[in-house]
């Protein structure tokens, strides 16, 4: 489900922090609820209101990464040989 | 002769050797250029000329020896160098002097380098560039002043361009080398991710920096990239791989070069039709030099910025986690805003852009099983946009400026950008040729050839 372009597991992180809520370190690191990292910057309200002005955008950019058939492939780190 | 400010690296060596060239009045000659024009170009945060003087004296005695002796250069100024402020172009570093010099500044001064200045950027590399919320002066393009620059390698690449520094070190984590490049009208090389060491360089990315150079030819980046590549002890993403000789990285011919071109993903990107017109004849004279040109099918590139951007953000929050809580007031508006709203990804959002790098790396690594280069521009539009030919098919990409740079940011693939024409405005257009990880000898042989059987790279800007 999207509102407004943005996913619900998004949303939900999004409007947590806009209002402030922290999430505890736990559900952030299990990827249940997310986007919750911005409440670890104590912003003021006001700041906090014109960061979510922003956040469409570049919750949109990760969004379209949904679209990929990703299960079961490992996380990509660059191979360094030294 | 060519004005002094304007010759090579390879030029200014063998004039410096033969003792026709002083150290000292090469240094004397930029810091006089940048002097009379940095005042409208502002591509220096800070110019040092006691310093440089009295590194160019030390390179005259003749203490040391070597095809970068008594060379002058710019550092982007977020890489430290001792004694010299470095400002990461923000308030939160306007008065930090470091004591040690970055790994590559230590490397380039141990081998008689000059250092001239510290290169204008945006702010930590990754604000919106609006004159109104930078703190320092943004730079501006020696072609038009009112043309864009590319933002965050810019002062770099327009002191390059405009003769106020004969190369430069940079970073690049999303395409900021080989933009400002691209529109600047000289030569950036991002190399393999690793293969230049990071310490001592203000971090944006962790896993998307690259530390690379600008310079006005193929053949000055083989010098630099030959001197700073290596292993990074303190960086511990570095390789330790050999590196070639500057002679190696120039040496390779391009007859039987395989070229890969992919069509369907510069669709799904666009490009203005003066850029599809340079591109094209530049294949041509590749073709012309031996190398065959062909289709190849990179299946979910168009994903490929959208990886780098999010994992960049995240990464990026993270770097900046404690300045953006402790010190807050002194970022500016649009750094502030463009860094701290990386804190609304999660780590899901983190995971699925590792998964999508390790999908898209695979992909591109196929290519390069039958295919030695890539070949793509290096931006949809000059610095000056022009009208398109067509409309771009996928808005994950269409028009996006980072379209064809981001995406090698993702894979850590070496990438180097070209000038390849200009457009009826005047303004460059960069050629951008891709390699497999850790093999900068092909991309740079062959933008070496390209530039041996062209003159793009020689056309000067007039200020």
């Amino acid at each position: 489900m999207s509102i407004m372009g943005v996913t619900r597991r998004q949303a939900t992180g999004f409007l947590l922090a806009t209002v402030g809520f922290s999430l505890t370190p736990g559900a952030t690191a299990s990827g249940g609820v997310g986007g919750a990292a911005i409440d670890e910057l104590k912003l003021p309200s006001e700041v906090l209101a014109q960061l979510e002005h922003e956040a469409p955008g570049v919750l949109e950019e990760a969004r379209w990464l949904e679209e990929l058939s990703l299960e079961g492939l490992a996380p990509g780190f660059v191979f360094i040989p030294r | 002769m060519t004005e002094p400010y304007y010759l090579s690296i390879a030029e200014a060596a063998l004039l410096i050797r033969k003792g026709e060239l002083s150290p000292v009045d090469l240094a004397r000659a930029y810091l006089e250029r940048i002097e009379q024009l940095d005042s409208k170009l502002h591509s220096y945060i800070t110019v040092v000329p006691e310093v440089a003087l009295r590194q160019a004296k030390q390179a005259a005695a003749g203490n040391q020896s070597g095809p970068l002796c008594g060379i002058p250069v710019s550092y982007k100024d977020l890489i430290a160098t001792a004694g010299i402020r470095t400002t990461a172009a923000s308030r939160v570093y306007e008065d930090w002097i470091p004591d040690k010099d970055a790994y590559v500044v230590s490397r380039l001064r141990a081998r008689g380098v000059v250092t001239l200045g510290k290169a204008t950027l945006n702010e930590f590399a990754f604000s919106s560039g609006d004159p109104k919320e930078e703190f320092f002066k943004p730079a501006r393009n020696p072609w038009n002043l009112n043309a864009r620059t590319g933002l965050s390698s810019s002062g770099s690449a327009v002191g390059v361009a405009a003769g106020l520094a004969m190369a430069s070190v940079a970073t690049d984590s999303g395409g900021s080398i080989r933009m400002p490049a691209s529109y600047c009208g000289v030569t950036g090389l991002k190399p393999t991710y690793g293969r230049i060491g990071r310490s001592g360089v203000v971090p944006l990315s962790y896993s998307c920096d690259h530390v690379g150079v600008i310079t006005r030819s193929a053949e000055d980046s083989a010098i630099l990239f030959a001197a700073v590549a290596g292993l990074d002890p303190a960086d511990p993403a570095s390789s330790g791989i050999r590196v070639p000789s500057s002679a190696e990285l120039l040496s390779r011919n391009p007859r039987g070069l395989r070229l890969g071109v992919c069509s369907s993903y510069m669709d799904a990107a666009g490009m203005e039709s003066e850029v599809a017109s340079a591109f094209r004849s530049a294949l041509d004279v590749f073709r012309s030099l031996g190398a065959a040109v062909g289709e190849v099918e990179i299946p979910h590139l168009s994903y490929a910025p959208s990886a780098d951007f999010t994992i960049l953000r995240i990464e990026g929050f993270n770097a900046h986690l404690r300045n953006l809580r402790d010190k807050r007031e002194k970022y500016g508006a649009s750094a502030f805003r463009e860094i701290a709203v990386g804190g609304f990804l999660s780590t899901a959002d983190y995971y699925r852009a590792l998964q999508a790098r390790t999908l898209i790396s695979a992909e591109l690594q196929h290519v390069f099983e039958s295919t030695d280069v890539l070949v793509t521009p290096t931006t949809p539009e000059t610095a000056i946009a022009g009208s398109y030919t067509k409309s771009p098919q996928d808005r994950k990409v269409a028009k996006s400026d980072v379209a064809y740079l981001a995406p090698f940011n993702l894979t850590g693939s070496p990438a180097i950008s070209i000038p390849c024409g200009f457009t009826t405005a005047g303004m460059p257009v960069g050629l951008q040729l891709v390699g497999r990880a850790f093999d900068e000898a092909t991309i740079i042989s062959a933008a070496h050839c390209y530039q041996q059987n062209t003159d793009w790279h020689r056309r000067r800007p007039t200020l």
